[in-house]
């Protein structure tokens, strides 16, 4: 069967048990129907207040993803080039795994404001990924070939370009789809504690506390799609890239 | 200028490889060292290249930085054309249109000029091998060391792989150093030869 339509089948056999399971609890305040989601989400999307709470959120991940990328790159190469760094980082990055995303928030919310907050959180949860995706290719560059290109005595701007560049890139492409996810969950968990304006996160805590239970799946859904969307982007983007080394083309 | 290596002692791992061994090249010819596997033959040639530092003695007659090496394998970057893979190693050392000169010369002299534009991928073990030796003859050098690049090649290919690297090498003028383990192989091609055996290993002249 054709992947795509597998996929499609799947998610309406979900929405399915989902529409089955809010018939029979019969109140929207407990759980709403699917068909009730999506209504209201087509109704809060025209509306300023949601081009304005995406907007902002997708910037701010956009920002935290983008910060932690390019330190996660430095000190993954870094760290990969220089013993004693690893060993300063290391600890760092498991504390950092294994903090829960709203310590992580509430301790961050007492040092940055509520517009910064929410970027720094993402930065700090995306670092991880990326820096152990940048050190592992590091570690795993050919040797052989790294050995060919000293002998010849090619400039080293040519060996970053031509043998680092080409082998790190789909580690780092990895690091960065396991990030945007990460980034989705902390940027919006973030934007919710610090009450951060124009959020997702603010729009999800309202929907909470004015028992807008609909609203509150409508905004979760949203978060999910352009998750998903974004994820894939960056997916679609490895496999071309796997691909075309592969078969030996370039983009 | 030949080359010379002299009073060689090389220790691995607590064992003594070789205890001073004297080896003397000739310029412009080819000369072949063969042995056993695992003998020492591919740390002379990582010594000559630089690779290998880690020796006492003394090594004259080379230039480090006219040194081109054929390892055992081809050691393409895969995402660069045949013609790409030559282009990396001889970038910033000549001007461009000395560069694909150079290129076309070489691939045609290994019968690869109609692959220039295909990858590695696309190429089988012998054909990259091929490359590989037209890039050592493509960069601009003195001193060509050949680590047993036939690995694996039929004998037909590899016949007509050691007539096209005679031609060059009479074409060219350059030293080759050629190790190997495979006795005819070195028959044919030497103009000199070196037979290493022994622990620690000495070294032998035969021809």
């Amino acid at each position: 069967m054709n992947k795509q339509i597998r996929t499609i089948l799947i998610i309406g056999l979900y929405l399915l048990i989902w529409e089955f399971g809010a018939a029979r609890v019969s109140s929207s305040l407990i759980l709403p129907s699917p068909r009730e989601t999506i209504k209201t989400l087509l109704e809060l999307m025209p509306k300023e207040v949601f081009r304005l709470a995406v907007g902002t959120t997708v910037v701010r991940i956009i920002a935290g993803v983008g910060l932690s990328m390019g330190m996660g790159i430095l000190l993954g190469v870094a760290s990969s080039l220089n013993r004693k760094l690893l060993y300063l980082i290391e600890p760092l990055i498991g504390l950092v795994k294994a903090i829960p995303v709203v310590s992580v928030s509430i301790l961050i919310l007492l040092w940055f404001d509520e517009n910064l907050a929410p970027v720094a959180v993402c930065f700090l949860l995306c670092f991880p990924p990326i820096w152990s995706n940048t050190f592992e290719g590091m570690s795993t560059v050919d040797e052989k070939k790294l050995e060919m290109a000293k002998v010849y005595q090619v400039d080293m701007l040519s060996i970053l370009r031509n043998i680092y560049l080409p082998h790190l890139s789909p580690y780092i492409l990895s690091g960065l789809s396991i990030s945007i996810g990460l980034g989705w969950k902390s940027t919006v968990t973030a934007e919710l504690l610090s009450s951060a304006p124009y959020a997702m996160g603010r729009m999800i805590y309202n929907s909470k506390i004015y028992l807008e239970t609909t609203e509150l799946f409508a905004w979760t859904g949203t978060v999910i799609i352009l998750s998903i969307l974004m994820e894939k982007g960056v997916k679609g983007l490895i496999e071309k890239r796997s691909k075309l080394v592969g078969y030996g083309y370039r983009n | 200028m030949d080359i010379e290596i002299k009073g060689l002692v090389k220790k691995y791992d607590g064992e003594t490889i070789f205890n001073g061994i004297n080896i003397y090249i000739k310029r412009g010819l080819i000369t072949v060292i063969s042995g056993a596997s695992g003998i020492g033959k591919t740390t002379v040639l990582n010594i000559l290249s630089g690779i290998d530092s880690e020796f006492e003695g003394l090594v004259c007659g080379v230039d480090k930085s006219r040194v081109a090496y054929v390892f055992q394998e081809p050691r393409l970057l895969d995402h660069l054309t045949v013609s790409e893979n030559i282009r990396f190693v001889l970038d910033k050392k000549m001007n461009r249109s000395e560069i694909e000169d150079v290129i076309s010369k070489v691939l045609e002299s290994v019968d690869m000029k109609k692959q220039k534009d295909f990858y590695p991928a696309q190429l089988s073990g012998g054909m990259k091998q091929r490359v590989s030796i037209a890039r050592a003859f493509a960069y601009p050098g003195d001193l060509i060391l050949m680590d047993e690049p036939f690995s694996g090649i039929d004998e037909k290919l590899k016949r007509q792989m050691m007539d096209d690297i005679k031609k060059l090498q009479r074409k060219q003028g350059r030293t080759i150093v050629f190790v190997t383990h495979n006795m005819a192989e070195a028959d044919y091609l030497g103009d000199e030869h070196y037979i290493i055996e022994g622990k620690p290993s000495e070294i032998i002249k035969m021809k």
